[in-house]
């Protein structure tokens, strides 16, 4: 039961990023009460679909020793820039404030309130996304990735493996060995173009270089994208596509359990190129677009479970060859207008 | 005040305007869950070396009834095995009951050690474990999910996510549980997936009733 009441008294809900949330925490103690303090905490948390993350930003003791009767500990505590706060299908992110009681030997008397965090104007570079965003890209040469020389030589030996008892199977015609040679061969040739999709198309294309103009846009931003491409031998390719996304994903549960939640709330495709084309060998080539963010684009956010994400996503067509696809994320900043 | 125009991203579902904090069937912490599980304990009396078994399908209800547990047993340790994994990494002590979610994952020695050197033991499997046990092992096979064990667990969850206690609680539809009920049996994780996305969706009128602007959390 608890030894005394406690309640955070604030004169509003919304703060702007950057902003001081002042308020008091209201303490009622009928009876003298021996405690180690009492404290105010700020913390960024989410709920939804995902685990729960959360990080604790500021802390602060509002008294220590003992207390009695009604007191009124005001505190000042300054908002960081971000993350603001955020309800979207999958993912929430709310800002909360927690008093605490710490009370000797017996459970603490606690209470909380949720405020709600919204765009200030500050300087973009200052907003704070949760956890750290993946590295943004601006401008590069964009190669796939390589496959290092031990995961050829095991999938040459599944496809030989494969190979082999396919042609056992043809000289007993068992429809074992047929199976299981199959097997052999598909699974490895099928992982092999997964994984070296990319660097497959490379052999036509050459590498290719793919600038963006801004990859930490605010919202309402254009966005301009260029690619270079000199393929080594002339080739013919079709659509040029660069698809601006912006999309929440969670990730329930842990281990087998482990389920990702994706959902879409913003796709824009723009092609780059006026239908299939025919590129000569060794001639530079370069294609440009422009995409535009919403105005009312959600910043970035990054926890280990939970992701607000914006991505712009270039594929380049090649008939009768696997595609060229690379995915250049993006770091949202809000805009307080 | 808030601005005149919000994006859709700072606007609060419907449901936190009905009354309630958050999506009662979003994700819980593992604390959360055990407090507030509906599970009747009292089938699962584990002796001292007569281990209980708990045996049920994906989304059935083992890892519920084990938090269950570990939150009502002081001292109790629980343990999920991982795929890939086949050994566990707590030490419990002689007098703390142990609870170890996927046991099915140990090896088959490894197995067969827990059961001989652990006095107090509650595993949740998918198999049944009895071959590996030395001693009498209790089974307990969560196969059933009744209409009113959901609408108790439903109720419970919708307690959890209450704003305001002296405000109401919103409602679903008796149709749409029973509805659930007939199509996912007792596989009650699916059944919380589609009430997620129900209360996500859901925007009833009229208008909510105005709350105080700030809702002082009194714990």
């Amino acid at each position: 039961m608890a030894k005394c009441d406690v309640e955070i008294r604030l004169p509003q809900t919304n703060y702007p990023a950057g902003g001081n949330v002042r308020g008091e925490v209201v303490i009622h103690a009928p009876n003298p009460l021996q405690t180690q303090g009492v404290h105010i905490e700020l913390e960024w948390r989410t709920h939804g679909r995902g685990n729960r993350d959360s990080s604790a930003i500021s802390r602060e003791t509002l008294l220590t020793g003992p207390l009695e009767g009604d007191l009124r500990l005001p505190f000042d505590l300054l908002l960081p820039n971000g993350p603001v706060t955020y309800y979207g299908e999958l993912i929430n992110v709310e800002w909360v404030l927690k008093a605490r009681v710490d009370v000797n030997w017996a459970i603490d008397p606690k209470a909380e309130t949720v405020i709600r965090m919204t765009p200030a104007k500050l300087p973009p570079d200052s907003y704070q996304h949760g956890g750290s965003l993946p590295p943004t890209f601006r401008s590069g040469s964009v190669r796939g990735p390589g496959f290092p020389l031990w995961g050829i030589l095991m999938l040459g030996i599944f496809a030989s493996l494969g190979l082999s008892l396919l042609g056992w199977s043809w000289l007993k015609q068992d429809p074992f060995f047929l199976l299981l040679g199959a097997g052999f061969t598909l699974i490895p040739g099928v992982l092999a173009f997964v994984l070296l999709q990319r660097r497959i198309a490379e052999f036509r294309l050459g590498s290719v270089q793919v600038d963006v103009s801004n990859p930490t846009p605010l919202p309402g931003d254009t966005l301009q994208v260029a690619l270079d491409l000199a393929p080594p031998k002339t080739v013919t390719i079709g659509d040029i596509r660069a698809v601006l996304r912006g999309y929440e994903r969670a990730i329930h549960g842990s281990g087998t359990r482990k389920t990702t939640h994706t959902r879409e709330f913003f796709r824009q495709s723009l092609s780059l190129s006026e239908g299939p084309e025919r590129l000569l060998a060794l001639e530079p080539r370069k294609f440009t677009g422009q995409l535009t963010l919403p105005l009312d684009a959600p910043p970035s956010f990054h926890s280990s479970s939970n992701d607000v994400r914006w991505d712009l996503e270039v594929h380049i067509e090649i008939p009768h060859w696997p595609d060229w696809k690379h995915s250049v994320p993006l770091a949202v900043k809000p805009s307080a207008s | 005040m808030l601005p005149l125009f919000m994006k859709w991203w700072q606007q609060e579902p419907a449901y936190m305007r009905h009354n309630l904090r958050r999506n009662p069937f979003g994700e819980l912490t593992p604390e959360e869950r055990g407090a507030l599980a509906i599970v009747n304990l009292k089938d699962i009396t584990p002796q001292r070396f007569q281990p209980v078994q708990i045996i049920a399908e994906a989304g059935h209800g083992k890892t519920t009834h084990l938090l269950a547990l570990a939150h009502q047993v002081p001292g109790a340790i629980y343990e999920y095995l991982p795929e890939g994994s086949d050994c566990f990494h707590s030490r419990p002590q002689p007098d703390q009951w142990f609870l170890l979610d996927e046991a099915q994952r140990l090896t088959r020695p490894r197995l067969r050690r827990l059961f001989r050197e652990h006095p107090w033991l509650v595993l949740g499997t998918h198999e049944d474990l009895s071959s590996q046990c030395p001693h009498p092992l209790q089974t307990l096979r969560l196969e059933a999910l009744s209409q009113d064990k959901l609408a108790q667990i439903v109720q419970a969850r919708l307690l959890w996510a209450r704003r305001h206690a002296d405000a109401e609680l919103p409602t679903i539809p008796a149709g749409l549980l029973l509805q659930l009920h007939e199509r996912h049996g007792a596989n009650l994780r699916a059944i919380e997936a589609a009430l997620y996305d129900w209360f996500h969706r859901w925007n009833p009128s009229p208008a909510p009733a105005a709350y105080p602007p700030n809702p002082h959390g009194q714990m």
